[in-house]
Parts: structure tokens; sequence; C-alpha cells
């Protein structure tokens, strides 16, 4: 006598999937296929280059003028849409008045060493001060950590679209 | 959901999250540095016509001011020479932009420095790992090593810049329009 095989059941119940988890225990979620604000971003970008372009056009006439304007609008629009500027980007416009920092135009780099208590400099005190021409000056305390890399500096953090 | 393990596992649950950035061209690294068709060769040729040199050099004790090649290493000293530097000059400035230790920020500035100058830089990224083999003959403090054009071999010079391609900054000469280049940075949130 042969047995039947056992006939499997008809309600087969399926495993349910789990959310995908990378090494830090985090939902593995897929990039998105479009992004948002497009014409926000070319707006920005055109404003960038718009004053990159007045810029360079030298310190005579109304260029710095126009340069400084259409960078503060930058800075206002990114603020006011939620649109991000990379900080690559942002380092190179001064706080104060606006302008962008390009090196023996409109601003100059010093690697200077602050001296501690006992007086001395050392290579942990080193700073890069990019100093604009209205006196402001932008500090990168670059000797505490060489190997220091901004969140969207580091490998694998940056996708594109 | 009831056990405090299960509450305490599930508040510490994340999800990756997408934000949009805008990326600049202008200070994009990968089209800022120039690329060198065999960076092998242009280690051997600094090691051959500047190290060696240098190294026997500081083997004799010879003062810095008698120095046959000048060669500037400090930061401020390059900045200084590239702002100072008359129209009609050039000059080799090598760069370890891909070895450890040295500063990101301090190297992002370096080829935007090069562009500016009014004289004629060349410049040149050295392969991973050159630092340590050109610290062997003299200490580079940021990773970067000047060479003027006076103090230098003509021959070796013609032969650095035919390796290295002429670095290319367009919005610099003239406006070129230049499309938005929007990134995604990867993050992570946690969960609601």
């Amino acid at each position: 006598m042969t047995t039947a095989p056992a006939k499997p059941p008809k309600n087969k119940q399926r495993k349910k999937k789990g959310p995908v988890l990378d090494e830090n225990g985090c939902i593995v979620v897929p990039p998105p296929r479009t992004v948002g604000n497009r014409d926000q971003f070319g707006r920005l970008n055109y404003l960038y280059q718009l004053g990159m372009f007045h810029t360079m056009q030298g310190p005579a006439g109304i260029s710095p003028v126009l340069a400084r304007r259409y960078v503060a609008n930058l800075d206002a629009i990114s603020k006011k849409t939620k649109c991000s500027v990379r900080p690559n980007a942002k380092r190179t416009i001064c706080k104060r008045c606006k302008q962008l920092l390009v090196p023996m135009r409109t601003c100059s780099y010093e690697l200077a060493g602050r001296t501690g208590r006992n007086g001395r400099s050392t290579p942990k005190n080193e700073t890069l001060v990019v100093r604009c021409t209205c006196g402001e000056a932008k500090r990168f305390n670059v000797g505490a950590d060489k190997n220091h890399r901004t969140f969207d500096e580091r490998p694998g953090n940056i996708l594109d679209t | 959901m009831n056990s405090l393990k299960a509450i305490e596992k599930d508040a510490l649950r994340r999800r990756q999250t997408y934000k949009a950035v805008l990326s600049n061209p202008y200070v994009n690294e990968e089209h800022l540095w120039p690329r060198v068709a065999d960076q092998a060769l242009v280690v051997q040729l600094l090691q051959k016509h500047v190290l060696n040199k240098v190294a026997q050099l500081r083997a004799m004790g010879t003062p810095l001011d008698q120095w046959p090649l000048r060669v500037h290493t400090e930061f401020n000293d390059i900045y200084n020479w590239l702002q100072d530097a008359a129209p009609g000059s050039s000059a080799l400035l090598f760069a370890c932009n891909k070895d450890a230790d040295i500063p990101q920020v301090l190297m992002q500035q370096v080829p935007l420095l090069a562009a500016v100058s009014k004289c004629a830089v060349t410049l040149v990224q050295l392969p991973r790992g050159s630092l340590a083999t050109v610290q062997k003959s003299i200490g580079l403090p940021c990773g970067l090593l000047l060479l003027p054009q006076e103090h230098a071999d003509p021959a070796f010079m013609k032969q650095v810049a035919a390796l290295t391609d002429p670095q290319d900054a367009p919005w610099l000469q003239a406006t070129e329009y230049k499309p938005a280049d929007v990134k995604l940075v990867k993050s992570s949130a946690p969960l609601k």
C-alpha cells in the first residue's frame, strides 16, 4: 500500500516580508525617482552663477553691488523654500556682506596658528582664515582633526539624481 | 509590543531619508583638479629632479638661502608667491590631495588659487601615498610643494606640463550657464 502524498493546504500562508535593514539597523528605503522644487533649485543655481559673473567683472562699476544682491537673494530664497545648498558652495559666501569669496579678488587666505595658554602655537591650533574685503573672517580649525570631513564629503552620503 | 525591550527597540528604529541639495558646478572638485596622464612617472621625475637634490642639500647642511633651487612648502608662502607672481612667470604646484592627514578644506582652495593666480600655474595632483615619499626628503606640512620656474630644470618643467591637462575653470573667463546639479543627501530619521 502506497500512501498518497499530502496535499498542500489551500490557504497557503505566505511569509510576510519584513523591512530590509542595513548594517546599522536602519530601514532601507530606495531613493526617490524625482526631486521636488526643481525650479527653485534652478533659480538658486542661476543666482549663484550670476553672482560669480559679476564678481569676476572686477571692483569697478555696479557689478560688485549686483553680485552681492544676487547672492543675498540666493541666501533668502534657500531659507524660505528650504532648498539646501551644499556646504562647499556655502563656504564661498561671506555671511556679512553676501559677497562671493574668490581668492586674490574678494578675499585673502592665511594659515594662522592660534597661540595656546603657554603662548606657543602648535600644529593642532592651525586655523585657515578666509578674510573677506569687508573684514569678516571665516575660520576653519584645520589642525584639530586633519581627516575631518563634513557629512556630505564622506563617501556614500551623496547620490546623483 | 508589551515588553519594554520591544518598545525600546521600536523607539530606536530608523529609516533612510533623502534630501535634495544643490551642488555647485564651480566648486565641484572632480572637474577642478586637472587629470595627470601618468602619475607614477610624475612622482619619479619629481624624485629625480627635485627631491634627491633637496635631500642632498639638507644632508650637507646648506643654508636655505644658498640653495640653487627654491621650493615653497608652507601654505602662506605659496599663497603669497601666487599673489605676488609676475604675469609672465610660471610654476609647478604639486598637491598630495588624496592622502590622509591633509585637511580637506585647505585642499579645496588650491585649484581656485592656481586658476586665479596671474602666473601660469601647472597644478599636478600626486597619487595616493606620495606624501610619505616626498616627506622622506622634505617636510610638507599641508601637502603642497610649489616649484617656481626660475629655479627648476626647464626639461623637467616641460615633461611634467606635457603629462598634465590644462586646468579648466570656465567661469573665470566667460559665462557659460551650467544647469542645476541637484544631488541627494542620504540620511536617517527615527520612525514615528
